[in-house]
């Protein structure tokens, strides 16, 4: 996709969509890898990450709702994240669901990201790192929400995926 | 008889591979095509699971012959199609009961031998 930038013409826009838990945890979480953000009227946020002048990769969050314009945004972006925290069986269901809606309605390589928090991991760490692959097209792995550094391994996990379909 | 596994089954039996427990609900919920899926999936994350955590101690082919021992026992106790080995993909159809509880077998032996590698990786 791409729109009309002010300075060189030609912007390039990616898109990527972040799907978490509702409250402030999304916030943080695009926050880690997108110095810009902005929230919509519909409380849809939204993280700009320029790459250069040309490029901006941007990155929606959302909650666990399917009201949210997958219809729009589903068949252009890139590829998606699915969050949430490993030790809340309500959270997980409700990530298992967008799960199960995502993959059979868009074609975008995914990641599932479980938040163990300030737990520690309930599997040694040699086991599950950096990921594990649940298809080609799908990765799941460990984060810790609160660490931004860890929060971008998700994102690059993401990347990488999409690097690896090319 | 091929089924591609949901990958929010995949999700259900690598959480329960991982929490060490839970394994036999999710496959009870499974038809027959499902289970064989399931049980190449798990395979694939046992194997994965064993490399990581034992390395080259991973005794895969161990692992795979114990395995084939259960299905033959149980091959040899009376298998309805009269085969000497257990073949899970061939029974999907004609024998789908006996299948399952093959399968069933099998792939909670495969749990517990990722509970194994998690818990005791320097375990021979």
């Amino acid at each position: 996709m791409q729109r009309r930038s002010e300075e060189s013409g030609i912007q390039r826009m990616a898109e990527i969509v972040v799907v978490g838990p509702e409250g402030d945890g999304k916030g943080a979480f695009l926050h880690s890898f997108c110095p810009i953000l902005h929230e919509t009227e519909a409380g849809i946020l939204l993280g700009e990450m320029p790459i250069n002048r040309e490029l901006v990769l941007y990155c929606y969050g959302i909650g666990y709702d399917r009201s949210f314009a997958w219809d729009l945004v589903g068949r252009k972006m890139l590829g998606y994240l699915l969050c949430f925290n490993w030790f809340d069986e309500e959270a997980y269901a409700a990530c298992r669901e967008m799960v199960t809606f995502a993959s059979s309605s868009f074609a975008a390589p995914f990641v599932i990201a479980a938040d163990h928090g300030l737990q520690p991991l309930p599997v040694p760490e040699s086991a599950v790192r950096p990921h594990i692959a649940l298809s080609s097209s799908a990765r799941f792995l460990f984060y810790q929400g609160h660490k931004p550094a860890s929060v971008r391994k998700v994102v690059t996990t993401l990347l990488d995926l999409l690097l690896e379909k090319l | 008889m091929i089924m591609a596994l949901p990958y929010s089954t995949k999700l259900d039996l690598l959480r329960a591979l991982l929490c060490g427990g839970g394994l036999q609900e999710q496959l009870e919920a499974l038809p027959p095509a499902g289970l064989l899926e399931a049980h190449r999936f798990v395979w694939e994350k046992t194997v994965e699971f064993g490399i990581k955590m034992r390395g080259r101690r991973f005794p895969q082919e161990e692992l795979q012959m114990a395995l084939r021992a259960r299905g033959d026992l149980r091959a040899a106790k009376g298998c309805p199609a009269q085969l000497r080995q257990c073949r899970l993909q061939e029974c999907a159809e004609h024998h789908p009961e006996c299948m399952r509880e093959a399968a069933m077998e099998q792939i909670l032996a495969m749990g517990a031998a990722v509970s194994e590698y998690m818990h005791r990786p320097d375990a021979l």
